[in-house]
């Protein structure tokens, strides 16, 4: 069995164990997955890429802080979770976070469902924009939810142990996170359908 | 089923999680409610796109520029826990060795202590006492006020009781108001 097929378990146990290989395939695995998610989250794809760098940092440090009682990806989402929050905060301590800071067109992006017809290649494009920019305007505890479910499809029960709160509330803030969000992209204008 | 109740309700009624009967409630409210309809849609369709939101990917020099910074924490070594951490003593893990260790140390600190029990200097407990020495009662002296003539019809009712049963023995209280 290659590395590719192992499951992520495994292949901590074996970095666990110093095998240094199964460390790259992890970060192989996640650093665009957790690069989405934080990106989202700060609005900053630099100090997005520094912030999976540290998650991933921390993987390499603390391998043995790693129990096999949860499951790995959201051991690592807890991490980058609270990495991304922390910078957050101190972000708005330093009151210089502006949602005009995007740097959304800086990159190329796989668009994966509108190739080939510009016109739609265009309307993704501003419904992303609108997105984000809502997002970023929502609370902390409602921003993270959506992200986790909405655009990294986690379960429930995984995000619950990511934010740490019961399952309860995590479903009354996923529903609330939505009407607000909604309510953002109405006001700017957005009708995506 | 109203507006607010509707509102709460509508992440579950997307993913399929409302029991039946609260479920027909919903569905004749989103038909009565233009407004609440629309925003079932607005969301349903929201949900929809959000995980076909543009995928990043990290920049070119990702994988290089982590790797630099794992040289740089190879070279600089383990931490100080991290050395007493996997600091092995005589083949035992560390954590129990520490315990035991510890362990070892207070009751040779212990034994210590009792051996020369009586080296240790004396200390007069009743000079450390902090309790104080009875003072000697003093004689209660009311204060004793003068009757305000303003109020005489207080001064009728204090005086319609028997008084002197009312004084402790070897009291010498002038009472006021009386007649």
């Amino acid at each position: 069995m290659t590395d590719f097929e192992l499951s992520d378990e495994i292949l901590i146990k074996k970095f666990q164990d110093g095998d240094v290989g199964a460390y790259n395939q992890i970060v192989y695995r996640y650093k665009d997955r957790l690069y989405n998610f934080i990106y989202r989250f700060v609005t900053d794809l630099d100090l997005a890429e520094d912030l999976v760098q540290d998650t991933l940092l921390k993987l390499y440090t603390h391998k043995h802080s790693y129990q096999e009682i949860a499951k790995f990806s959201t051991w690592l989402y807890t991490i980058a979770a609270n990495l991304a929050r922390t910078e957050l905060r101190k972000k708005k301590r330093r009151k210089t976070f502006s949602v005009t800071e995007l740097s959304y067109d800086d990159r190329e992006f796989i668009i994966s469902s509108t190739e080939g017809d510009p016109s739609q290649e265009n309307t993704t494009r501003d419904f992303e924009k609108n997105v984000q920019r809502a997002l970023a305007e929502l609370p902390d505890d409602f921003k993270t939810i959506i992200i986790l479910r909405d655009i990294q499809e986690l379960s429930y029960d995984e995000i619950s142990k990511i934010v740490a709160v019961p399952l309860g509330t995590v479903k009354s803030r996923i529903n609330r996170g939505r009407v607000k969000l909604q309510q953002l992209l109405k006001k700017k204008g957005e009708r995506p359908y | 089923m109203n507006c607010y109740n509707f509102e709460l309700n509508i992440s579950a009624y997307i993913e399929g999680e409302l029991k039946q009967a609260v479920r027909a409630e919903f569905v004749r409210h989103k038909e009565e409610c233009k407004n609440c309809g629309s925003k079932l849609a607005d969301i349903s369709s929201m949900i929809k796109q959000m995980p076909h939101l543009s995928q990043l990917t990290t920049s070119d020099n990702f994988m290089s520029n982590l790797r630099e910074r794992i040289q740089e924490i190879d070279n600089r070594g383990p931490s100080l826990w991290e050395r007493i951490s996997q600091f092995t003593f005589f083949g035992f893990e560390p954590v129990p060795a520490m315990g035991f260790a510890l362990a070892m140390f207070m009751v040779i600190g212990a034994s210590y202590l009792l051996i020369n029990q009586d080296q240790l200097p004396d200390v007069d407990l009743k000079s450390l006492s902090t309790q104080s020495t009875p003072s000697p009662a003093k004689p209660f002296t009311p204060s004793v006020t003068t009757p305000d003539p303003a109020l005489p019809a207080m001064a009728d009712s204090d005086s319609a009781g028997n008084h002197e049963n009312v004084n402790p023995p070897n009291m010498p209280i002038k009472l006021v108001g009386g007649k």
